[in-house]
């Protein structure tokens, strides 16, 4: 099993956690948003980070990898845990080699005061140890002291969470779907991928997740107030599937609307012209839809044949606020610029014009369909839960025994374990006893050591 | 209260603060046990001072004290000095770390005043309560790993030898394993507490912004300090490395969770450097 034994090296996972977080800083300096070369970057580096896969750190192979290792790394260490809590809760009764160790080599031996029978000296350890939050039984002529059993599952938990973390991250992002599609009021698009014109970024074994279910918007404010608070711009979406509408609400961040792995959130509510061009012919005549950038509102564009020459006819539209243009249209080296509001026509140099009919705004949505989303939170709170106890529930057991001194005392023989990161455990237990037994003579091997 | 209350409750607290940093080191270098005693006095009035300030502009501009650069440090700063009257109580001989901790929380709160201090309304992605765990928790974690700090400090004092001529002021701090382990229990604490700001960051962004993660500097760098006190965890509990070995960890991993959270919005552009505008 010696790959097992490698997995679950401590070295391996101190040395993976080393090497991605020193990746990640240095990914954060190169790549900030994880997306395309900041600008800072040369033409000549950005080349070689292309080759090196480090233009997208986060989606390189090499990141991939380590954290492939780590996770089975994780899962190996979990593995291990889970063994040994299991085996630690099922011995309640101490082993022959712990029995023979009481005897000849205790960790710690302490006389009781005079007077005190066996009798006497068991009690009192018991007494004192439940005092620290020991649990006492009998094991034959053992005494055995435990504390919570939950911290043997801390760790295993714990790592677990992650494995269960990683995997469901991992395999969520290969089978899931986010799309941005534009929807004017009162339009309607189906979760297909055609639908997402603006942006569609689909895991590679995404398949037939798409639910075909119809998103509607109703409407779209551009300043939602709820219980008195502005919420900015929102939708009011309706998801409708064969059987009839299943779902309708207002859609803005933090209110997204759900359904199953869907998640339709608003992204933006883009300003929105919608126009035609106006011909003789019905075949030179047809619409324009126009999106602005909601933030810099800067002008858009669009180019059109013209019926007469064959140079195209540039036009071109910037919102001015106040629901008016500026449109310029440009052809065969001249340009005009007017100023128009809804209803007006511009004409256009082939004799055809562009009837602005519309300014308002639509509802940019953004769909989201994974499924690992809520299992991924599972993992989270398994995780937390795992690490609490693991830091805070000590693993501690005390096994004892009492037999008479040289001197005739009655004096109780100790050993003790605890996990690392409880190194005042053996104190606690030198301290307790020795006041629970009223003694000054203490033979405390660990100490000495 | 104003404004001007609040502002004159801050400065009322950084006035605390500076004299219990004087008192500390007078007490300290002259063997004062009284004077130290009105180190940690001043510096209770100096930590109450800070919540009334607090308190005052949650209550005035509606939200709390986790938008914009000033809140955020103050409440830092506040958090790390409640998490050092607490330990304190517990440990009376702990109070010397005060200074170092206190000329910290003053610097913290001093500078603070000298950023945009104007309230920012909670609009859009911000308004959930999500905003409240989550920084609440970023706070608990902070404070946590500031007491682990001090701790693992003492500790390496204690164990210096250079420092032999500080060894009866280094003996009224508890015993280095005690020392050993509360540094521990706090790295654990604020490891767990970091867990569940980072938990509650990712679900409140999947809730805003619809991705639970998306490799923004900011939540990049919680993962790495995240990541270092994992590496603590690791070489302490599973490696051996306990003593001098992990209190230097413990501290050289402060200023990695003091970039992430106050540095990281300031040197990168960042979906969350909103909240932390300047």
């Amino acid at each position: 099993m010696r790959p097992l034994a490698f997995l679950r090296s401590r070295r391996l996972a101190v040395s993976l956690l080393v090497a991605i977080t020193a990746y990640s800083f240095v990914a954060t300096w190169l790549d900030p948003q994880g997306v395309a070369t900041g600008p800072t970057v040369d033409e000549g580096a950005s080349g070689l980070l292309q080759a090196l896969f480090l233009d997208r750190p986060f989606l390189s192979p090499l990141f991939l990898a380590a954290i492939g290792l780590m996770t089975l790394s994780t899962a190996a260490c979990a593995w291990e845990r889970t063994r040994s809590g299991i085996r630690a809760m099922r011995s309640e009764s101490p082993d022959d080699r712990t029995s023979e160790r009481l005897l000849r080599s205790p960790q710690l031996t302490i006389v009781a005061a005079e007077g005190m029978d066996r009798g006497a000296v068991a009690a009192a350890a018991v007494q004192s140890l439940k005092g620290v939050r020991l649990k006492t039984a009998w094991s034959g002529s053992t005494l055995v002291a435990r504390g919570s059993a939950l911290g043997l599952v801390g760790s295993a938990a714990f790592h677990w969470g992650l494995v269960g973390l990683f995997v469901f991250a991992g395999v969520g992002q290969l089978t899931r779907y986010e799309g941005y599609v534009n929807v004017l009021p009162g339009g309607s698009v189906q979760d297909l991928p055609t639908a997402y014109d603006l942006e569609l970024v689909a895991g590679s074994f995404v398949g037939s997740a798409y639910t075909g279910l119809t998103l509607t918007t109703v409407e779209v404010d551009t300043n939602l107030v709820v219980a008195g608070q502005e919420r900015g711009g929102a939708a009011l979406v309706a998801l409708s599937g064969p059987g009839g509408e299943i779902k309708r609400q207002w859609v803005y961040p933090n209110s997204p609307l759900k359904h199953g792995a869907l998640i339709v959130h608003r992204s933006q509510t883009p300003p929105v012209l919608i126009g035609r061009i106006e011909a003789e012919a019905a075949e030179d005549a047809g619409g324009v839809t126009l999106y602005f950038d909601i933030e810099t509102r800067d002008s858009r564009a669009f180019a059109i044949p013209s019926v007469v020459t064959s140079e195209p006819i540039q036009v071109s539209v910037t919102p001015l606020g106040d629901q008016r243009l500026e449109v310029s249209v440009a052809s065969g080296g001249e340009e005009t610029t007017e100023t128009v509001g809804i209803g007006d026509r511009v004409e256009l140099p082939d004799g055809r014009g562009f009837i602005v009919d519309d300014l308002t705004y639509a509802a940019q949505l953004q769909v989201v369909n994974d499924w690992s989303v809520p299992w991924i939170y599972a993992m989270f709170v398994l995780g937390t839960i795992g690490v609490s106890l693991a830091v805070f529930v000590p693993v501690r057991s005390v096994w004892m025994t009492v037999t008479d001194a040289a001197d005739g005392r009655v004096e109780l023989r100790v050993i003790h374990s605890r996990r690392r990161n409880d190194p005042v455990f053996p104190r606690v237990v030198r301290e307790t006893l020795a006041q629970a037994l009223d003694s000054e003579v203490i033979d405390d091997r660990e100490a000495s050591e | 209260m104003t404004p001007l209350s609040e502002a004159l409750a801050a400065w009322a607290a950084i006035v605390s603060y500076a004299a219990s940093a004087t008192a500390f080191t007078v007490g300290i270098i002259f063997v004062k046990p009284k004077v130290e005693n009105v180190a940690v006095g001043l510096a209770w009035a100096g930590f109450i001072a800070q919540i009334v300030s607090i308190g005052a502009r949650w209550i005035r501009v509606g939200h709390g004290p986790y938008l914009g650069f000033y809140e955020v440090s103050t409440l830092l700063a506040c958090i790390a000095v409640g998490g050092f009257l607490f330990l304190v109580y517990r440990y009376p001989g702990v109070r010397i770390a005060g200074v170092v901790l206190i000329p910290v929380a003053l610097l913290i709160v001093g500078g603070s005043l000298l950023v945009n201090q104007e309230a920012q309304a909670i609009t859009g992605s911000l308004a959930s309560y999500w905003l409240v765990i989550h920084v609440v928790f970023a706070n608990l974690a902070f404070g946590a790993y500031a007491v682990s700090f001090v701790l693992a400090v003492a500790y390496l004092l204690k164990d210096s030898q250079s420092a032999a001529r500080w060894h009866s002021l280094l003996d009224r701090f508890p015993e280095q394993d005690v020392l050993d382990a509360l540094t521990m229990r706090f790295v654990g604490a604020g490891f767990i507490f970091q867990g569940v700001m980072i938990a509650s960051g990712a679900i409140w962004a999947n809730e805003a912004w619809g991705r639970y993660w998306g490799w923004d500097p900011v939540e990049t760098w919680s993962l790495i300090a995240w990541a270092v006190y994992a590496i603590y965890m690791h070489l302490a509990l599973t490696l051996g490395w306990r003593g001098r070995k992990a209190a230097w960890i413990a501290v050289i991993a402060l200023p990695v969770i003091l970039f992430s959270l106050l540095g990281v919005p300031i040197a990168y552009n960042s979906i969350h450097g909103a909240y932390l505008a300047l």
